[in-house]
């Protein structure tokens, strides 16, 4: 389904000040427009505090715009009415970066997973029993099994903790999922499987991707397109390919020459 | 909807216990804390039962014997006899039903009152969290025990005033406390992710919020079983407590002390037990802090 991200600008709180205050307060996100077309995957990348993350908690609606507006399937997000931007929420998902901080400690990965299912009840209308049948489902599909059901968060490893993130998010059935750097707080290994995983969900399911990463190879292995982001304004966008072979911007071509090479022979902590 | 056709496997409590397990040795590492938890045990078990094993029932219901006044402890009369010829030890057993049914009410009513308006503050905070908290620090600024004898002076004796009355002194340190501990846990992360997903404010604080805040409050709370009873002992002391036939610590250690110090007796046992019954509780808030709250160890 697609986004329209329609000159998006976020400032934070400009301190309340006379009329002689010069502070306008800071300024995330500045004049940001996207297209994020139906059942691709969108890439964005960007540096800390380039407000990749102000961007995404704007698109679900979990913090205000200061101007523009965000569109979905041409409804704009800001601009709906609580009940219906909650009907919607069912339909837009998001994986967090951190899966240690985004599980409820005192909830079985049960309860988790089947939180989604009863926030939306008057969409999927389950029985208890119905809605544990799914849980163990979803869990499945993400590569987890039914001994993990009754555990708490804490029992797991950071892979596996992402792994159950993806599968609350899956919950609802949505068409978008936004994925805030999913990999970035795990292991090189673990990351592989993890994106191996979206990446065989997204083609199960046909599932939307936007997601966001400073990892450049993360976003060539699993994007169609791809924007910059510097400091709150987008630098270029546009096919992966392209952005990768002929970047036109300076600070694009800064990045790729930041990446590392995956040949160990040419790593510049081997001498010789 | 296509359903797998699987069984489910059954809720695992193993986890669970194996915490338990892992809380308890924690707790037990500290001897004072276990004695802290058997004491208050032993007293929750006398105030169950006392009224089937006290030597002398009629004495507990207001019957006076005046031949046997002011007898000293004896094998018959254990904590010796008051003004009455009634047997203290009697009294004594009684009177925890009173101190630890109303210490237990005036906490879980200062939680109740005190989680509502410090969730609710925290949560939304702006001008409903302002409102709420000005009231909070102005009920806070007056001497709770000022403040309990005269409300409880204000509605008239009798043990439900008084629970009333010193609740409506003790919901504001909770209301403090949960408000605080909302507004930490409110910027998890988990919290924006039951957002995104939907969630509304009440599911929010009761599933997400409230559960994880419990540790501090379940701590705090046992701690203040101890003044809650000091507190009821002190308004029966002063005589807006307990009516008269009903036996209390208060009340018995405010009439013994005419009789001081001939009859020593009448004043010592209720003292002492107000002063175990409120050692026990504090004991057993320490060694709960320490397993459920370590970071706030002294």
């Amino acid at each position: 389904m697609s986004l329209d991200i329609l000159n998006v600008t976020k400032i934070f709180g400009p301190a309340r000040g006379g009329i002689l205050s010069r502070d306008e307060g800071f300024r995330a996100l500045d004049d940001v427009s996207l297209h994020v077309p139906k059942g691709s995957s969108f890439g964005l990348v960007g540096e800390s505090g380039s407000g990749k993350t102000t961007l995404t908690r704007c698109i679900l609606r979990l913090e205000n715009l200061t101007r523009g507006r965000v569109l979905y399937e041409g409804t704009d997000i800001h601009g709906l009415a609580q009940r219906d931007l909650r009907r919607l929420r069912a339909r837009l998902q998001i994986v967090f970066q951190d899966p240690y901080a985004s599980l409820n400690p005192r909830m079985t990965i049960h309860d988790i997973v089947a939180e989604p299912l009863l926030i939306h009840r008057d969409l999927f209308r389950l029985s208890a029993r119905q809605r544990s049948e799914r849980v163990l489902e979803l869990l499945e599909q993400v590569g987890l099994r039914s001994e993990h059901l009754f555990r708490y968060p804490h029992e797991f490893s950071g892979g596996q903790r992402q792994r159950i993130g993806i599968a609350r998010a899956l919950a609802s059935r949505p068409d978008f999922l936004i994925l805030d750097e999913p990999t970035s707080a795990l292991d090189v290994s673990v990351q592989a499987d993890v994106l191996n995983l979206l990446h065989r969900l997204q083609q199960e399911l046909g599932l939307t991707y936007f997601f966001i990463s400073h990892d450049l190879g993360v976003i060539r292995y699993i994007c169609d397109d791809v924007a910059v982001i510097y400091r709150g304004k987008l630098v270029e966008q546009g096919p992966v390919a392209e952005i990768f072979d002929r970047p036109r911007s300076d600070y694009t071509r800064m990045l790729l020459a930041a990446m590392p090479d995956p040949d160990p022979d040419k790593s510049p902590f081997r001498q010789s | 909807m296509t359903m797998i056709q699987t069984s489910l496997p059954k809720r695992d409590t193993s986890a669970r216990l194996e915490n338990w397990s892992r809380a308890f040795y924690r707790f037990r590492q500290s001897w004072l804390s276990v004695i802290g938890l058997a004491i208050v045990a032993v007293l929750i078990v006398i105030a169950l039962v006392a009224p089937l094993i006290v030597p002398y029932p009629e004495h507990v219901a207001g019957a006076t014997d005046t031949a046997a006044r002011f007898m000293p402890p004896s094998a018959e009369h254990w904590f010796g006899t008051n003004a009455l010829g009634q047997d203290m030890f009697s009294l004594v057993l009684v009177g925890s039903q009173v101190s630890l049914f109303s210490g237990l009410a005036v906490v879980i009513i200062a939680i109740a009152v005190g989680g509502l308006v410090g969730a609710v503050a925290g949560y939304f905070g702006g001008w409903i969290d302002e409102t709420l908290m000005r009231l909070t620090d102005l009920l806070l600024t007056i001497p709770s025990l000022i403040l309990a004898m005269a409300v409880a002076a204000a509605l008239g004796t009798g043990i439900l005033n008084m629970i009333i009355a010193i609740s409506i002194t003790w919901w504001p340190a909770y209301a403090r406390l949960i408000r605080g501990e909302v507004l930490v846990k409110k910027e998890e992360q988990f919290i924006t992710a039951a957002r995104a997903l939907g969630a509304g404010p009440g599911r929010i604080l009761g599933r997400h919020i409230l559960p994880n805040i419990i540790s501090p409050v379940v701590v705090k709370a046992s701690l203040d079983m101890g003044f809650a009873i000091l507190t009821v002992a002190s308004l029966g002391f002063v005589g807006i407590g307990v009516r008269a036939p009903v036996p209390e610590w208060g009340t018995l250690l405010s009439t013994a002390r005419g009789y001081m110090p001939d009859y020593w007796w009448t004043a010592l046992f209720p003292g002492f037990a107000i002063f175990l019954a409120v050692l026990a509780f504090n004991l057993l808030g320490d060694g709960l802090r320490d397993v459920l709250d370590p970071k706030a160890r002294r």
